[in-house]
């Protein structure tokens, strides 16, 4: 199996409080990996350590055989839970500022889809309505050909038109060799698209199989496994 | 790539100089315009008056404001929001602290320019340049008269990299303080007592080590006018290094293994 992700011995803790506990996780290429959990699980705490802005207690990562650096971090896309643009740029402004950074950045992938959403180039992010700001983010992230994609919470807040949009996007904007691991709790929206679930509970690793594989051994549904699993 | 960073950091910060410069340019024009004019007039007096202090209040208020650029945008790019998006990119914290301590001083000396070309702007003419000229002459005869020929470009290169290096300093030790502020609740009220907690170490280290060493001080005073002064600013420098170099040390600590941009 070619690797994309490997964590091994993954800990860490808050003041005191842990919040990943003693994860080991293997991503092949070419997955699409549902990041699972409930609310605090510890989802937003991995995603940063693999983007490098948290660095863990203890434990070993390797990103495409790497550790995590400036060399990681150029092949990795990283959608944050939340608005991240400067917001008296432009979007133009802010293609080229992807574009400046990233040797990977599609320019004509950009501009495909800011064209087809009718995105105003000229206007400045904090002029945006949130939703447009977030479909710009997107954008930007899902214009690199990463080998690597994190999104978090991407369909989070969003109505169901959004989320079908920024679901298409993700899938018609990604090679066929790039990984995406997708954190989310709203999991049937995306259970048709995952090739792979991982699930934490607490900070600490539940699941870590395929769909296919989870669906044989239990019967149910990822959706299904879900609400049972972590139900209050 | 390091070139495509700085680059975006002056983009950052310019964006709100260049027209703040305008604004003074066009102020100072004013000035020199309404100073042309000879009316006895109450509201002429009186938007005369207020020119100059609006003028007054710009260039003063420049210095201030540039100063305040620099520590804000550190703070937006780097522990708010788009701190998201700066720590993703192919850079490491050094990178990003350097080329925003590197930008912040040249954004300083640009405003220094700028306050100068108003200056010019205002009194500039045949008069201003010729007085300006005696005067640089007399300073410098009178350096060359108590340092000896030749030996006031040394001392006038001394004093710049001294003004650079404690430029710097001043600049970092906002950045170690808000690198250190980050890991408070309250980011803001962190980076002002972290600020004032290096404040005071830094006052309290250079006392004891004034009242302990007063040799430092004795070696300097006794020694004759240009070797007095070699010492002074290698003192100087070699205070306002170190203190770079730690601000740097401590805020790239905190960045790379602290960083907390919740």
């Amino acid at each position: 199996m070619d690797k994309i992700l490997e964590c091994r011995g993954l800990n860490k803790a808050y003041n005191g409080f842990p919040a990943l506990n003693n994860i080991n996780l293997s991503v092949a290429k070419g997955r699409i990996v549902g990041l699972l959990g409930p609310n605090g699980s510890g989802k937003t705490t991995l995603i940063k350590i693999l983007t490098g802005l948290l660095t863990p207690n203890t434990g070993e990562i390797l990103i495409d055989g790497k550790q995590i650096g400036p060399e990681t971090k150029s092949i990795v896309s990283y959608l944050p839970d939340h608005n991240f643009l400067a917001p008296w740029r432009t979007v133009d402004g802010m293609v080229k500022y992807f574009a400046d950074f990233y040797t990977d950045f599609d320019m004509s992938r950009a501009d495909t889809m800011l064209d087809n959403l009718g995105i105003d180039r000229k206007a400045k992010i904090k002029t945006l309505s949130k939703g447009t700001q977030e479909k710009v983010a997107l954008i930007l992230i899902m214009s690199r050909r990463a080998k690597l994609y994190l999104l978090d919470e991407p369909i989070a807040g969003v109505d169901p038109a959004t989320r079908d949009y920024i679901l298409r996007t993700i899938l018609s904007n990604y090679d066929s060799d790039s990984t995406i691991i997708i954190s989310t709790h709203l999991i049937s929206d995306v259970e048709q698209v995952l090739s792979d679930v991982v699930m934490i509970n607490t900070g600490n690793l539940v699941v870590a199989d395929t769909v296919d594989n989870l669906r044989e051994k239990t019967g149910k549904s990822v959706d299904e496994y879900f609400r049972e699993v972590f139900r209050c | 790539m390091l070139k495509k960073l700085y680059k975006h950091e002056f983009i950052g910060l310019y964006r709100v100089l260049l027209p703040l410069y305008g604004l003074l340019f066009a102020l100072s024009g004013a000035v020199r315009l309404l100073s042309m004019i000879d009316v006895n007039n109450k509201v002429y007096d009186y938007i005369n008056g207020l020119t100059v202090g609006l003028t007054g209040i710009m260039a003063v208020g420049l210095m201030f404001a540039s100063f305040v650029l620099v520590i804000v945008n550190f703070y937006k790019s780097l522990l708010g929001k788009q701190g998201y998006l700066t720590f993703s990119l192919p850079f490491k914290a050094h990178s990003h602290i350097i080329c925003k301590a590197v930008c912040g001083a040249v954004a300083a000396v640009t405003t220094i320019i700028a306050e100068f070309i108003a200056l010019v702007i205002i009194f500039g003419g045949y008069d201003f340049f010729k007085e300006l000229h005696i005067f640089f002459k007399t300073v410098f005869k009178t350096a060359n008269d108590y340092f000896g020929t030749g030996k006031t470009t040394l001392i006038c290169t001394e004093v710049v990299i001294c003004a650079l290096a404690v430029l710097l300093s001043n600049i970092l030790m906002f950045f170690a303080a808000m690198a250190i502020g980050q890991q408070f609740k309250n980011k803001v009220l962190g980076a002002i007592l972290s600020y004032f907690g290096i404040y005071f170490a830094i006052q309290t280290v250079m006392t004891v080590i004034m009242s302990l060493v007063p040799r430092i001080l004795d070696g300097i005073m006794n020694s004759a006018p240009f070797a007095a002064t070699q010492k002074y600013f290698a003192l100087i420098f070699v205070i306002a290094a170190i203190q770079v170099i730690g601000y740097y040390l401590v805020a790239n600590y905190f960045l790379s293994n602290k960083l907390n941009l919740e």
